[in-house]
Order: structure tokens, then C-alpha cells, then sequence
């Protein structure tokens, strides 16, 4: 694997190719000069918290029953090596929402708005005569705001799981069979579930018994992961911030029976929004895309929660369909896909230019089976603390203040259970992921860290301090 | 015949709910005759339980076998705006409460109570044998379903009825929330124990109930049969009071 294949050139490389019919419009970052030919697609946006990429049946999981992600898979493209910008809730919904890395929109931890220098998507999409629509959980700052900056919101509860997710999925449906714009649309549908498990992780035995209470699930329960026990070597606050040790091999089970329950409700909800859509006659007209945040540690390395870069957190689904315009039941195992990609996809659908400064590729070439020439890496900020590199055989990632780094050869052991770092044999592969990493890093435009609604764990702040300088990251 | 309490496999569920029933006071209520029951919906995300909303049953007797229950489903949500749900549904006097056709409207409501444009679903279903078919304003949509059929708010209703201390259990589809088809729901009796209802100490009985798109759920009943409490993971509802 030469330099120059693994260049920041090469990653835009796809970008640009892919987006040619954009890049030809006269003038980039305006959202209103795009000429678009024929009718404009409408945009289902569908993004759920906290899924695991492969907790779909339809890919073979025997733990979890989706029929709604399966009519998805069915009739669209799943992307199967597709990451999340940064496994954490905020910044990940960060770079969903916007095409740029967490660095670059100020969201580095939970609790902070998108940087007023970059525009959302409803933003975009709303100057391009799109009528943009929210519901549900957006986090970026606030969890579930009455006003947005580029969305009309359509106003659900608070609560978690069920309680909130049965209402987004009506009035999406509400929406979806009752309008009457004749404006293509872009509606987002932000569903709460299965977050709720950090709920079984933080309360533990409070919430997980000790010895199982419904006997007749008892031959239900999943297997524990292959990587169930593993702990390869890491930095220190991967070994002290992640790793649950407190329940027992039942416990660890039912709480992944529980987590599979809780991506079925997503579904059943997800399903009500698909039927609508269905009826509405708009189906062959609306991209719909499927995407997580982030993944769940489910029990993998004994993690719970997200946040670090193994791939039980920073690897999600991503599944774009649409009758007659995107190819069906296929999987793509090979293209590197990110969170970053779904604005300038979006962009290039609705015959758009994507925002100035947008990382992400369009997926349109691919979902449309197209021969393109595509990216060779996906990068993903681990939290604040850790940098990932994921090319298509490895995984490397690199921590601040720790000497410790990790390199997974993700062919071979692609439960992560075998970090090569010290491996001498490797020396010259973590050299060339190092290089990519600094090229990588050297073409964000970072800003400093926007304002933070929650004071931060001390952990977390005096890394921000560190970096950006005491004060200035609160 | 005299309860016979079990040794508790775990209470845990219950405990998350226990500073509400410390306060409550078990209202009243004749099983199987016609029924009203008021039920806080709570989340148990944080150590205190948060009340988000209202739930109110009615069931009206029609005949031996037959009866009718009417739902109103409010719920806060922001912008001092409610989500409102109104329902009735027909449905059998037999164990899972067997609904036979059902029929809801779904509205945003604002602080006047004034509907939000455009946001209102109306629907209505009919059930026969394994045959369900829902119709909206787009159109009519019909559905196979294996074995009995339950809707989630019925259960509310049957397991005031069921038999304790009984190793039935009950296999069925749920129509979880009215139109969400969820496969493979079992529905038994657990256990019994005894805990602080309003000063005093009560015997509760606990229904399990598991399947396919739900965390499972235990409803608590008195020995009378008054459901006192649901509770999925997070999610509880709690009686508010009831009358005959």
C-alpha cells in the first residue's frame, strides 16, 4: 500500500469524481444556483441512537427480528463497512446533519450546537425550496427543541424509548399522509430507541436481575460475542472509561435480550413511517435513508455504551433506498462509507451543491451501481481523546497523552480481539496509517469547541483544556 | 382459596416504582363488572419517576360476552402541547380480551386544546379470525395474524381477570398500540409478594408478559384483581385511582 494511494488526495479524490454533475455548477456553496433536472427527490431521513451495524435480521442476526429494516435492506442499498464520524451522540449528529467532521462543526462532546458558520441540512435543503421537517431527538444542542434553524418541528415528549418513539413515528405518519405542499420534502425521523439501554448499563442490577426472571426467554437469550472477554491492549482511558465487569454471563445476556427488544420497537416504529410513506404514492419519489449515530458496546470487549473506536460503537447501518432510482437487495461490503456522506448524498440527489467545506462523498454513484473511483479510508474522532483510521484491511488509532496505540488487521480478526501495534512486522503498515492520519487531520478546519449546555466530566474537560486551553471549552 | 405467596424471584421492576405506591391508595373496584381506571404513565430513567401523562380506561359491559372500552391517551410533549389519543374498542369477554374492531384518532393538541394542522391520524380496524384489516384515510391495508390477537391497553383489562397462581400461559399477537403487529407474546402468571401499598403491607401478584418488539412487561395485580401497576424497563404506568 503506497503513500499516494492512501492520501488525503485519494480520499477526495471520490468526492470530487463522484460529484461531478455538482461540481460543474457555477458557483459552489450556494445551495439556490443548483439546476436540478426533472423532479426533485423527496428525503426520508431516518436515524435511530445507538444501533449496532449488524442488529438487522435481513444480514443474517438471529437474536433480533426487523421486518421494516428488512423491507429496507430488500429494496435498497445497505452499506456494510460504514462508520460514524465519532461515536458519541452530539458530534456524531453533528457530521449527519452536516458533512463535517465533529473538529469542524465545534461539537466535541455532547451538549453543543453545530458552529453558526456551517449549515445544517434543513438549512440547506430549505434554500433549495425544500420543506425541511424534524421530529424527534436532535441533540445538537438540545434533545428535542421546540424551534430550529432549519426545520419545521413537529413537537414530541421528552421521555425515552417507547414512550417517545410510538409518538415520532404518528406524527411522521401524520405528516407523510396529510400533507399537501406540493415542495419536495425532506423529513426527519430521529427515533430514540435503542438508547435506552444505557439505561440497563447505568442502573445495573437495579434493572438486571441477578438471576433471570422470565424463565420461558431463558433458551432465547443470545450468545455471549466471540470478543465477549477480550481486552486487547489499550490506552489508559480505554481501559479504565470502558470494560463492565459487574454483571454475570445471565446478566450479560438478558441485557442483550433486552437491547434486541428495544431495536425491534425502533422497527415497529419505523415501520408505521414506511406505510405511510407507501400510501402516500410519494414512495417512488423519496430517497429513504437509514442510518445510527453511533453503535452499542452489546457486551463486545465487555463494553456497554459507546464512545471508544471499537467497532461495536463506531460502525452503524446505513441503508438507502428508493424504487427505480437506487439499486435493490444489494450489499456493498467493500465501500468505506462515514456519517459525512449522507449531506453531500442528499445534495447530489436533490441536484444540488453540497456546502462549502462538506468531507463527504456523495454515495449516489454507488447506490445507482455506478464504477467510481472510491475512497481508501473513513476517518473517525474517538471522543476527544483518540483519532481513527479504518483502510480497508486495517483499523489504527491513535491516542493523545498515551504511547499506547492500536492496529487491527480487520480481515483477519474482525472482532478486534488482536491489537499489532507492537507487532514488529507491522511497523511499516502503522507508519503508512500514521501519515494518513496527519494528512487527514491537516485538511480539517477545526474551530474551537461551541459552548456546552452540561458542565463535562473532569476527564473530559481537561483533555478540552489541554487542547484548546483552560476556559475556553467549557 | 387463600394466596399462596411464592418466594419473590425478584422484585426489582416493582422497587422502581415503589415511591409511588408507598402513596397510593388502592381504589375500589368490582372485576369483570364494568370498569374505569386512571393510569399515570412514568419514566423510570431517573431515580424519581418522571409522570409524562394520562391514561384513562372505561369499559362498558355489553352484553355476557361482549364489551366496548374507550381510551384517552395524553401525554405531555413540548411547546405546552399534548398528544392525544382517543380510542374504543370492541372486544370479547374471554382471557386475552380478544378485540373484534377498534377505532382511534391521533391529534396534536395546544395549550387551548386546539388541534395542530395536519397532524391528526384517524384510524379503525376490524379483526376476524386471523384476518386484520386497517383502513386509513389512504386506503385499506389487511394483515395475516398466527393464534390470538391482544391489544396492548386490553391487557390492561385482562389480567384483572386471569387466574392466579395458574401455569397457563397465553401465546398471542399484540396490536401494540393499536397498529404495531408484534409476533410471538406469552402472557403468565409469575409470582406473588407482599410490599408497601399506602402505608400497608399488600400482596401483589405479577403477570409476566415477553415477545418480539416489547422489553418485558409485568403487570401487578391486587388479590381482587385491581391492576396496580405495569412496568416495562423504564416505562411504568401506575394506577391513579379507579371506580366502580
Amino acid at each position: 500500500m503506497s503513500d499516494s494511494k492512501l492520501s488525503r488526495r485519494g480520499f477526495l479524490k471520490a468526492s470530487a469524481l463522484a460529484s461531478a454533475g455538482i461540481m460543474a455548477s457555477p458557483k459552489l456553496g450556494s445551495a439556490q444556483n443548483a439546476t436540478p433536472k426533472g423532479k426533485k427527490p423527496n428525503f426520508l431521513y431516518v436515524v435511530c441512537d445507538q444501533q449496532n451495524f449488524d442488529a438487522i435480521s435481513a444480514y443474517g442476526n438471529t437474536n433480533v427480528r426487523t421486518p421494516n429494516l428488512d423491507r429496507l435492506v430488500k429494496r435498497g442499498v445497505s452499506f456494510m463497512e460504514s462508520y460514524s464520524t465519532n461515536p458519541v451522540c452530539s458530534p456524531a449528529r453533528s457530521s449527519l446533519f452536516t458533512g463535517r467532521m465533529p473538529s469542524e462543526t465545534g461539537v466535541v462532546t455532547n451538549d453543543r450546537p453545530i458552529h453558526d458558520s456551517i449549515p445544517d441540512m434543513g438549512q440547506w435543503l430549505r434554500r433549495a425550496d425544500y420543506e425541511t421537517v424534524h421530529c424527534g431527538k436532535w441533540h445538537v444542542p438540545d434533545g428535542y427543541p421546540t424551534t430550529m434553524k432549519g426545520f419545521d418541528v413537529i413537537p414530541v415528549g421528552r421521555a425515552q424509548g417507547d414512550l417517545v418513539d410510538s409518538m415520532i413515528s404518528r406524527q411522521c405518519e401524520a405528516y407523510l399522509r396529510n400533507r399537501k405542499s406540493e415542495n419536495p420534502f425532506l423529513l426527519v425521523a430521529s427515533f430514540m430507541q435503542p438508547h435506552d439501554i444505557c439505561y440497563w448499563a447505568i442502573k445495573g442490577s437495579k434493572i438486571v436481575p441477578e438471576h433471570l426472571r422470565f424463565e420461558n426467554i431463558s433458551d432465547e437469550l443470545p450468545q455471549l460475542p466471540p470478543n465477549h472477554k477480550s481486552r486487547p491492549k489499550a490506552p489508559h482511558m480505554l481501559n479504565v472509561c470502558s470494560g463492565y465487569g459487574a454483571f454475570t454471563e445471565e446478566q450479560w445476556r438478558y441485557y442483550l435480550y433486552v437491547y434486541y427488544r428495544q431495536i425491534e420497537m425502533m422497527d415497529a416504529d419505523l415501520g408505521r413511517i414506511l406505510d405511510a410513506l407507501d400510501d402516500s404514492g410519494q414512495a417512488d419519489n423519496t430517497i429513504v435513508i437509514f442510518t445510527s449515530d453511533h453503535g452499542e458496546g452489546a457486551g463486545r470487549h465487555m463494553n456497554v455504551s459507546k464512545w471508544y473506536p471499537y467497532d461495536e460503537a463506531a460502525k452503524v447501518p446505513m441503508i438507502v433506498s428508493c424504487p427505480g432510482k437506487i439499486r435493490e437487495d444489494v450489499r456493498d461490503h467493500t465501500s468505506l462509507v462515514s456519517g459525512l456522506d449522507v449531506m453531500s448524498t442528499v445534495c447530489d440527489f436533490a441536484g444540488i451543491a453540497a456546502p462549502d467545506g462538506c468531507k463527504g462523498a456523495s454515495m449516489k454513484p454507488l447506490l445507482e451501481g455506478k464504477k467510481v473511483p472510491w475512497r481508501e479510508f473513513v476517518p473517525v474522532e474517538t471522543h476527544v481523546m483518540g483519532r481513527t483510521i479504518r483502510t480497508a484491511q486495517y483499523k489504527y488509532v491513535k491516542y493523545k497523552n498515551d504511547p499506547v496505540e492500536q492496529l487491527f488487521d480487520m480481515k483477519a480478526d474482525p472482532w478486534e480481539m488482536k491489537n499489532l501495534y507492537e507487532d514488529s512486522t507491522y511497523s511499516d503498515v502503522i507508519k503508512e496509517h500514521r501519515k494518513i492520519l496527519a494528512s487527514w487531520e491537516s485538511t480539517l478546519t477545526r474551530v474551537k469547541p461551541t459552548y456546552c449546555k452540561y458542565p463535562n466530566p473532569k476527564w473530559i474537560q481537561d483533555l478540552l483544556d489541554g487542547e484548546y486551553g483552560v476556559g475556553v471549552a467549557k | 382459596m387463600p394466596t399462596q405467596l411464592n418466594t419473590p424471584k425478584n422484585t426489582i421492576t416493582l422497587n422502581m416504582v415503589s415511591s409511588l405506591l408507598e402513596k397510593m391508595k388502592i381504589p375500589p373496584q368490582i372485576v369483570g363488572g364494568d370498569w374505569s381506571g386512571d393510569f399515570g404513565i412514568y419514566t423510570l430513567a431517573a431515580e424519581v419517576p418522571g409522570k409524562i401523562g394520562d391514561i384513562k380506561l372505561h369499559c362498558n359491559n355489553l352484553s355476557k360476552e361482549k364489551a366496548v372500552l374507550t381510551l384517552h391517551d395524553e401525554r405531555q410533549i413540548l411547546a405546552n402541547c399534548v398528544q392525544h389519543v382517543k380510542a374504543q374498542v370492541y372486544f370479547s369477554n374471554d382471557a386475552l380480551c380478544t378485540p373484534s374492531q377498534w377505532s382511534y384518532n391521533a391529534d396534536i393538541l395546544d395549550a387551548q386544546g386546539k388541534g395542530m394542522e395536519n397532524m391528526r391520524i384517524a384510524k379503525s380496524a376490524s379483526i376476524s379470525g386471523s384476518k386484520l384489516k386497517v383502513r386509513c384515510s389512504s386506503g385499506v391495508r389487511k394483515y395475516d395474524i398466527d393464534g390470538g390477537v391482544a391489544i396492548n391497553w386490553l391487557l390492561f383489562v385482562a389480567v384483572q381477570r386471569l387466574e392466579k397462581n395458574s401455569n397457563k400461559k397465553y401465546e398471542f399477537t399484540m396490536l401494540d398500540h393499536f397498529d404495531q403487529i408484534k409476533k410471538n407474546q406469552q402472557l403468565w402468571y409469575s409470582q406473588s409478594t407482599q410490599v408497601n401499598v399506602g402505608g400497608e403491607e399488600t400482596t401483589l401478584h405479577a403477570f409476566d408478559h415477553v415477545g418480539d418488539g416489547i422489553v418485558p412487561w409485568v403487570y401487578w395485580v391486587t388479590s381482587s384483581g385491581q391492576l396496580v401497576c405495569a412496568i416495562s424497563g423504564i416505562e411504568a404506568y401506575v394506577a391513579q385511582g379507579s371506580k366502580k
